[in-house]
């Protein structure tokens, strides 16, 4: 009698304890950790340094439709296939006077190096997920501070379309792309 | 001053292990000296080897060492890959950080098919060229499908193909892993930062874990994993990109030799298109942390309760 009494409180007890420790779901957890107070802060590759025609001025010294004139002719290799053509060209994004940076729709100018705030008066929903994370590449580390690529580090702002290319290799196939 | 072996076997305190370890080296050490009496090409190397691989016999489960044997492990396995080779590596035994867990997610718009993923994995992870392992499967799904039995992981054309989509699966570092459950001699476990591990050592080579596994993740050597000698990457971890052998299981463990250094694995910074991303989940201030509050996200068979760490998202 005794012993079945002590058997039934041991598993009463063994029960209780595995109530004790229930089932937490991840997100539960996450949710303790606390809440985001905005996109996570960045620093932002900067394009200046990249770009191989600037100064503008080291050129564009006189008018435009005086430099037209001149030959060989400047700029020839840009074909411009981003959005309709109904819509875009070089004055959609570039000042008609340059100044050594871009013009924004409502006449403000806008540095090179914060091309993306350009970008961004149309491509709104990409520009928002870039400052998230969900669109864009990072270039440091998870736990070093956030420095990510701008818009013109992956397209080209003149054809922002990616090409097709040939996969580094396939899963059965290891030689080097044809 | 450090005890003889006799001294120490007669240490009552002693476990079974330990007496077996000491024995053995002794017994080595002695075969070393009977090798050497009567063969004049042995060398103290040969012997050192010998020693060395003995006292890998008998290990421990990496999880009971204590920080000076997890230590004096890895310096065991430098030392017998020097011996064996002539080259040497870097093996790590660095613990998780703390209030850090990892997550990743998978931008399902993003991604064109392009496998640097899968390379940069397979170079950065030692793993075997002969039988092509990679941790990371790239599927080529028609448009207006997600049936894995159907989708292409093998292709090899231009990508992105017309009418396709691409979408990468690995281990998903389940916070509830059913792998680790079903282990019989604890060889795979969670780490506290919830990257899910395997000691190479301890591994029987059941799979039993690659059965338990629902999203294919893990994968066996079958032969001895060939690595070209000037390709083996030389920063390595334990329960990491370290050399494996015949018969283990093995899988991705989110670059754990690079994520415990505060670098993105090899899959997030070899890939051009930023579709994936990498981050500390209890950070609610990081990159991966705004994915899930701002993103609609899914995970695979989620209905299963295994919670992956590992979430999918669409632009």
């Amino acid at each position: 009698m005794r012993l079945t009494l002590l058997a039934a409180i041991l598993l009463l007890t063994a029960c209780a304890n595995h109530e004790a420790t229930p089932h937490r779901s991840l997100l539960a957890t996450l949710e303790q950790s606390g809440t985001s107070d905005g996109p996570p802060p960045m620093q932002v590759d900067p394009r200046i340094p990249q770009m191989t025609k600037y100064p503008c001025a080291r050129c564009h010294e006189k008018p435009l439709t005086a430099l037209k004139q001149t030959k060989p002719a400047a700029h020839w290799e840009i074909k411009l296939q981003h959005a309709p053509a109904t819509f875009t060209e070089c004055k959609t994004c570039h000042s008609e006077t340059p100044t050594e940076s871009l013009r924004l729709m409502n006449g403000k100018e806008v540095s090179f190096n914060n091309s993306y705030e350009l970008c961004a008066q149309c491509h709104s929903r990409q520009a928002a997920d870039w400052r998230g994370g969900a669109h864009g590449k990072r270039t440091s580390g998870w736990a070093a501070e956030r420095k990510v690529l701008s818009c013109t580090g992956c397209h080209s702002p003149h054809q922002p379309r990616l090409n097709p290319r040939w996969p580094a290799m396939s899963r059965t196939h290891s030689e080097e792309t044809p | 001053m450090t005890d003889s072996p006799f001294q120490i076997l007669n240490n009552k305190t002693m476990d079974r292990r330990d007496a077996m370890t000491t024995l053995g080296g002794m017994l080595a050490a002695g075969l070393g000296v009977l090798q050497t009496s009567c063969s004049p090409l042995a060398s103290a190397a040969e012997k050192e080897k010998a020693q060395l691989d003995w006292q890998a016999y008998f290990q421990q489960n990496f999880q009971l060492m204590t920080d000076t044997e997890k230590d004096a492990t890895v310096r065991r396995l430098e030392r017998s890959y020097e011996l064996n080779t002539g080259n040497r590596i870097d093996v790590s035994a660095q613990g998780p950080r703390k209030d850090v867990l990892y997550g990743y997610a998978f931008n399902v718009s993003k991604c064109r098919g392009y496998m640097d993923c899968v390379k940069a994995c397979i170079e950065e992870n030692n793993q075997d060229r002969a039988s092509g392992m990679a941790y990371i499967r790239i599927h080529e799904n028609k448009k207006g499908s997600m049936d894995f039995e159907e989708a292409n992981d093998d292709f090899f054309h231009q990508v992105p193909a017309a009418g396709h989509f691409y979408m990468g699966t690995q281990c998903f570092h389940c916070q509830n892993p059913p792998c680790v459950d079903v282990c019989p001699v604890k060889a795979t476990w969670m780490e506290p930062d919830g990257i899910v591990v395997v000691d190479y050592n301890w591994c029987i080579g059941c799979r039993y874990c690659m059965a338990a596994c629902p999203y294919d993740a893990r994968r066996f050597n079958w032969a001895d994993p060939v690595v070209p000698i000037e390709e083996v990457n030389p920063n390595q971890h334990y329960l990491g990109n370290r050399l494996r052998k015949k018969g283990v299981v093995e899988k991705c463990t989110f670059c754990i030799q690079r994520s415990r250094d505060g670098k993105n694995p090899a899959c997030v910074e070899a890939c051009p298109t930023g579709a994936r991303v990498f981050g500390n989940l209890l950070d609610p201030n990081s990159e991966i942390r705004w994915i899930l509050a701002n993103k609609k996200v899914f995970r695979l068979k989620e209905d299963l309760g295994t919670e992956p760490k590992f979430w999918y998202y669409m632009d």
